[in-house]
């Protein structure tokens, strides 16, 4: 009778040390995490206010406003993940930077920002002018890191105003990879599994991509990210986004398009 | 002591002007089966800067079209208009084959119909319309271009579609995210880059089509205090 709180406190002493050996350490705090936002920005006139934390299931984030914009930084590793810089907008009505002008901009400041950008291999996946309508115009340029055909979480955006070639907003993540790269359902598995969940549709295009992806908070997860799309029915677009775990088939995600 | 007592019905009066000002502005959202809560969601937040909002989920088109005369803010989260490639865009999806559409030049989809063209003047004083569906900014030679027709033709201040595809989850997310951003003081523009960025984190990681947002009219406004648009 007398082992059953030896054992308990025991449990208690082994949860709290692998929760605390998840974290890698405690959080920075908001001070220090400031000065990041202050130095990420680089410009000493703006003032930096702490706004609010946020816990994501990629990690835990302080936020701080700008005054243009915002700046996320990672509430463990103090690095910034991401920032906004609104200010930066207002050209966007002339596109003076063609594409190959503005990627070269975009891949300077991804080199700058990110912590062994060059090194990796990143994959430029996303690359678009797109019209915000009277809300002008930017470019977009999005990078994955690729290992072994798959997509990991290491990832670059850089949005630029197309006028003066000034960043709109930025995100970078750097995770060490946790999770095996070798899917056990294959690509074509991931296919049939996904066109289970539109079963009615005729399918004229499909794609899918092995992704990890953090499913649950610090969590990572070898998935199949499959797009669909199909005939459309009562003048509606069918098929959608369908995110399969790729070591066990389960269907993770089912997500039709408006 | 009927100065002191003036001065106090004064004050009451003053406290009481923006319940009354959120009661002169209606706000209502709308969404589908698939798209709960993001239109009680929205009106959470619109309610708590002042407006006097109210959801519904599968509501017909006549009801949202009807009230759409009355309201400072508009919100739709369900489906766009899909003929093909070359003529998507220009309506949204109510219940029982119902649609708004900005124009038609002969093509009717569903069953019931209603048209944006034939409004007049009575939503010149629309502060905000949101069409978050696929397709809701995209010109369709058939039935015409939503963004512009709520806007140009009709002239309301604000109006946000899409130009491409978008799906559920990330409908919701950009949703939840938007009205979160705008009741906390961003403007219209900001709040619906940094919703696209939210969405991009989550996973599965990209923007799945919340990036190709388009905003006609005065996009640096804010949505506070609560108000019409200007008539």
């Amino acid at each position: 009778m007398k082992q059953i709180p030896i054992i308990a406190i025991i449990c208690i002493f082994i949860t709290v040390s692998a929760a605390a050996a998840a974290n890698a350490g405690a959080p920075i705090g908001v001070d220090i995490a400031k000065g990041k936002a202050q130095e990420f920005i680089n410009t000493p006139d703006e003032t930096v206010q702490y706004q609010k934390t946020e816990n994501l299931n990629l990690g835990d984030y302080y936020i701080f406003n700008t005054g243009e914009g915002q700046v996320y930084v990672n509430a463990y590793t103090g690095t910034v993940e991401r920032a906004s810089f609104s200010h930066a907008q207002k050209d966007s009505h002339d596109i003076r930077l063609d594409p190959a002008e503005a990627e070269a901009v975009a891949m300077v400041y991804a080199g700058e920002k990110y912590g062994g950008f060059a090194g990796k291999n990143m994959q430029l996946v996303e690359s678009n002018l797109l019209s915000h309508g009277d809300a002008g115009s930017e470019y977009t340029y999005v990078w994955r890191e690729e290992v072994d055909g798959v997509l990991t979480p290491n990832t670059v955006v850089v949005s630029l105003d197309p006028g003066s070639g000034d960043v709109t907003s930025y995100i970078g993540i750097q995770r060490e990879i946790r999770c095996p790269l070798e899917p056990k359902v294959t690509r074509d598995e991931a296919l049939n599994i996904a066109a289970g969940q539109f079963p009615k549709i005729r399918v004229t295009d499909a794609t899918a991509d092995l992704s990890i992806e953090y499913t649950q908070p610090g969590m990572q997860a070898l998935t199949w990210v499959v797009t669909m799309k199909g005939e459309p029915e009562d003048y509606v677009l069918q098929g959608g986004l369908v995110v399969i775990d790729a070591q066990t088939g389960d269907v993770l995600m089912m997500s039709p398009y408006l | 002591m009927n100065r002191w007592l003036f001065m106090l019905m004064a004050c009451c009066l003053l406290a009481a002007l923006p319940s009354a000002a959120g009661a002169l502005t209606p706000a209502h959202n709308y969404d589908c089966s698939d798209t709960t809560p993001t239109a009680y969601d929205a009106r959470v937040d619109q309610a708590a800067i002042s407006y006097d909002s109210s959801s519904s989920t599968n509501a017909l088109a006549s009801v949202a079209y009807n009230q759409f005369r009355s309201d400072a803010i508009f919100f739709f989260n369900g489906h766009g208009l899909y003929y093909d490639d070359s003529h998507k865009g220009g309506g949204i999806k109510f219940s029982s084959e119902s649609w708004i559409l900005a124009d038609t030049d002969g093509h009717y989809p569903g069953t019931y119909q209603y048209y944006i063209r034939d409004y007049g003047t009575d939503i010149r004083d629309v502060l905000l319309a949101v069409y978050l569906a696929c397709y809701s900014s995209h010109y369709n030679p058939y039935n015409g271009d939503l963004v512009q027709q709520t806007v140009t033709g009709k002239g309301a201040d604000i109006c946000i579609g899409f130009d491409g595809e978008v799906e559920v989850e990330n409908g919701k997310c950009w949703s939840e995210s938007f009205w979160d951003r705008v009741r906390n003081g961003e403007t219209v523009v900001s709040a619906t880059s940094n919703a696209k960025d939210d969405c991009y984190w989550q996973w599965p990681y990209g923007y799945h089509g919340v990036e190709t947002y388009e905003i006609s009219g005065s996009y640096n406004s804010y949505l506070t205090p609560a108000r019409y648009g200007v008539y």
